[in-house]
């Protein structure tokens, strides 16, 4: 079965009712890694959003299935529970909530609804301590408010670490790779790249082929202006790169609407 | 202030309240001096009258509901159902209070029920009041008259309401040098009282002297099954220089009392004190604090936790009065407002003209958990000299969206999610209590607040 199979998929911002996604197809089969790439304002993070359930965007056609079922009538919490995982563009700063403690209730929320049992403190804190090794996150982090005062390297860290530890069936990735320099970025790919098994599925959404050096995509999509407009392998992010975005602006079979749409950015 | 538009509510309930004054007054066999301090209690609060909404400091607190209910004042022996009620009350403390070290005064709908003498450190007096005026009234004389006589000028309704019926509570006194380890544990309990009648009122009345560079921490817990009651207590604390409070209370009576507190601390030189109140509601709730900061290098902490949900209307009140130079006050108040509950924050930083380099910094942080929740919040900064750093901050907000959007994210219901950012809200104050019990205790107690009392789950 298709872990995510996406159809014409239109999307608006429901306050002012503006269309940012405008037919999206993909298909998403488990242990593959799609990279989906696109100048900023081109609908990525909304595409990320809209699967994972964000309140404030209204689907206006199309459907999302994830492992058969219907993922736009699941709450938020349930598309986490049954195995999506979305690491954000910019992770939320939570105070007064402990990363540890946070990260326990969750863990356990998900386990509860797998039908596995809870995971005492001293079983959760093995586990975390594993998978904190992973993305060389520090003891200190751990017991800090969840965000709260971590860098930018850090927090995109710790989005990683969450994945890691709630071992989800489909992650999403929103630029994960942004703002961090060369070193934090083998960091967090390598803790990408060790939670590739052939079973899970990942979409890494990325503005630069930089990332793409690290974890190597079965696919790449470019979105532009809500649609995407071309697919292909690995080297079509190094075409990408080495031309930049106009490249693909210009070419068919994006509609003329499209190419206008990005060039008014 | 005017007294024209005060409501017949208020006036009402004023001469009930003054026949009941009068007759407890004269079935007590007192020294006269005490006997006049009650007779000047029942004139001053008759003069005054329940203070009205056109009085600026109860101008978010009507007094009506309050002024309106019949209560009374208990016998002075206790029944067998006040004891059974009031023992199961206090096993829900837990461990507070309740190790054997922890020297503890109970009281019963404002009677003593019990006392647990614990490990008292050698010289400090802990003792019930009502024993200190039957055999040694000359200790608390002038304090209480002297408090009283500062009373009249204050022009303080409930305070003189306590005068008139002063009759128990606690009496502390620490010598000097003297570091009381264990936390004092003074314990108020409010149940049905076994008999016919109107629920019961208490007036009780806490006495606290500190000699110099002694030191004491006091937790002041008022414990209710949740049955109408009106409890109007007042502690009065004497801080000697470099003398130093800690002082918790815990308002737990439940959703049907009524509670006036009143805490006032007088620093000597280098003096400090740290007061912490959490308040969990009630049908109407006041807690007020005042903090004079009257001995140079003095310093006061003030955090507060209240809570409210529908029906219920809890206020806190607090004034810091910087009189001299050099001296610190730092405070933080948080209101947490469900369902129809009303919060009231009104807090005063008194600068006067001598108190120069004062350093004072007020924050007051409320978070409306439904559409129908209110909360008014008043700061004020009254500074007479320049050579001063004050801050001071107010703010009124829901929970953030992203940050429940981020835990639904992964996986937490939003019942859960905003359980958990109300309770982190609320815990930043429990942390600042010294107490690992207290805190347990709170924590426990603020979890437990939080489910039934958070409002519909949002839209899904
Ligand atoms: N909540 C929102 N309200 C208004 N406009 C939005 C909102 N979210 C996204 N947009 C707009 O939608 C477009 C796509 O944004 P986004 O999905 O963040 O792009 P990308 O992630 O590709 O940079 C942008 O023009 C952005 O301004
Ligand atoms: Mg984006």
């Amino acid at each position: 079965m298709n872990l995510l199979e996406i159809t014409n998929l239109h999307a608006s911002i429901e306050e002012d009712g503006h269309e940012i996604l405008k037919g999206i197809d993909l298909v998403i089969r488990p242990g593959e890694v799609h990279a989906l790439m696109g100048p900023n304002g081109s609908g990525k993070s909304t595409l990320a959003h809209v699967l994972s359930g964000r309140p404030g965007y209204v689907v206006t056609q199309g459907s999302a299935r994830f492992l058969g079922m219907d993922l736009l009538a699941m709450p938020a919490e349930m598309r986490a529970r049954e195995g999506i995982f979305l690491a954000f563009q910019y992770p939320v700063e939570i105070p007064g909530v402990s990363n540890t403690y946070f990260l326990r209730t969750a863990v356990n929320t998900v386990r509860k609804h797998r039908g596995q049992p809870e995971l005492d403190a001293i079983d959760f804190l093995a586990l975390l301590d594993e998978k904190a090794k992973l993305v060389e996150m520090e003891e200190t982090l751990l017991n800090r408010s969840v965000n709260e005062g971590f860098s930018g390297g850090e927090k995109k860290r710790n989005e990683v670490l969450q994945m890691a530890v709630l071992d989800p069936k489909l992650a999403i990735l929103d630029e994960t790779d942004s703002g961090l320099d060369i070193d934090a970025l083998r960091v967090a790919a390598s803790g990408v790249n060790a939670l590739r098994d052939g079973a899970r599925g990942m979409l890494v959404i990325t503005h630069y082929q930089r990332l793409l050096d690290y974890i190597i995509p079965d696919f790449v999509h470019v979105l532009s202006d809500g649609k995407i407009v071309k697919s292909g392998d690995k080297n079509l992010a190094k075409e990408l790169e080495a031309k930049g975005y106009s490249w693909i602006e210009k070419e068919p079979p994006a509609t003329a609407s499209a190419v206008a749409g990005a060039a008014a950015r | 202030m005017t007294r024209a538009a005060r409501p017949t509510a208020l006036h009402e309930g004023v001469a009930t309240l003054a026949e009941a004054a009068a007759d407890f007054a004269a079935a007590r066999h007192s020294p006269p001096w005490l006997q006049k301090l009650r007779r000047s209690g029942i004139a001053a609060f008759e003069r005054l009258g329940f203070p009205s909404t056109y009085d600026e400091e109860w101008r978010f607190t009507n007094l009506a509901p309050l002024a309106r209910s019949p209560f009374s004042l208990l016998p002075d022996d206790v029944t067998l159902a006040e004891r059974t009620a009031a023992f199961e009350l206090e096993a829900r403390l837990g461990t507070i209070g309740f190790s054997a070290s922890e020297p503890r005064l109970s009281f019963v709908n404002g009677r003593l029920l019990r006392r647990s003498p614990g490990d008292l450190t050698a010289g400090v007096l802990f003792e019930c009041m009502k024993d200190v005026l039957a055999t040694s009234p000359e200790r608390v004389e002038r304090a209480l008259v002297a408090r009283a006589a500062e009373r009249d000028h204050s022009e303080h309704f409930f305070g003189s309401l306590g005068d008139a019926f002063l009759d128990e509570g606690v009496v502390l006194h620490v010598p000097a040098n003297t570091s009381v380890t264990e936390p004092l544990f003074i314990l108020h309990v409010s149940t049905p009282a076994g008999r016919a009648g109107a629920p019961s009122m208490v007036h009780t009345r806490n006495l606290f002297t500190f000699e110099e560079n002694s030191s004491a921490t006091v937790i002041e817990a008022y414990f209710g099954a949740g049955a109408p009651s009106f409890t109007n207590a007042r502690t009065e604390v004497d801080l000697g220089r470099n003398a130093r409070l800690h002082h918790i209370k815990l308002q737990l009576e439940g959703p049907e009392a009524f509670h006036v507190g009143h805490l006032s601390v007088a620093h000597a030189v280098g003096a400090t004190s740290a007061s912490h109140v959490f308040s969990f509601g009630g049908r109407l709730v006041r807690n007020e604090i005042a903090m004079d900061l009257a001995g140079e290098g003095a310093g006061t902490e003030l955090y507060g936790l209240f809570c409210a949900n529908s029906g219920q209307h809890v206020d806190c009140h607090t004034l810091i009065d910087h009189v001299s130079p050099r001296a610190n006050s730092v405070e933080l108040y948080k209101g947490v407002l469900d369902g129809t509950g009303r919060g009231v924050f009104d807090g005063k930083i008194v600068v006067r003209p001598g108190a120069v380099r004062t350093d004072a910094r007020q924050t007051n942080r409320n978070l409306i958990l439904s559409d129908s929740a209110l909360v008014d919040s008043k700061p004020q900064l009254e500074i007479h000299n320049n050579d001063v750093r004050c801050s001071h901050g107010s703010t009124t907000g829901r929970l953030d969206a992203d940050a429940v959007f981020y835990l639904r994210s992964r996986g937490l219901s939003p019942e859960a999610a905003r359980a958990l950012l109300t309770y982190a809200f609320g815990s930043e104050l429990i942390e600042k209590v010294g107490s690992a019990d207290v805190r347990a205790f709170l924590e426990g107690h603020l979890r437990a607040w939080l489910p039934a009392n958070l409002a519909a789950p949002e839209n899904r």
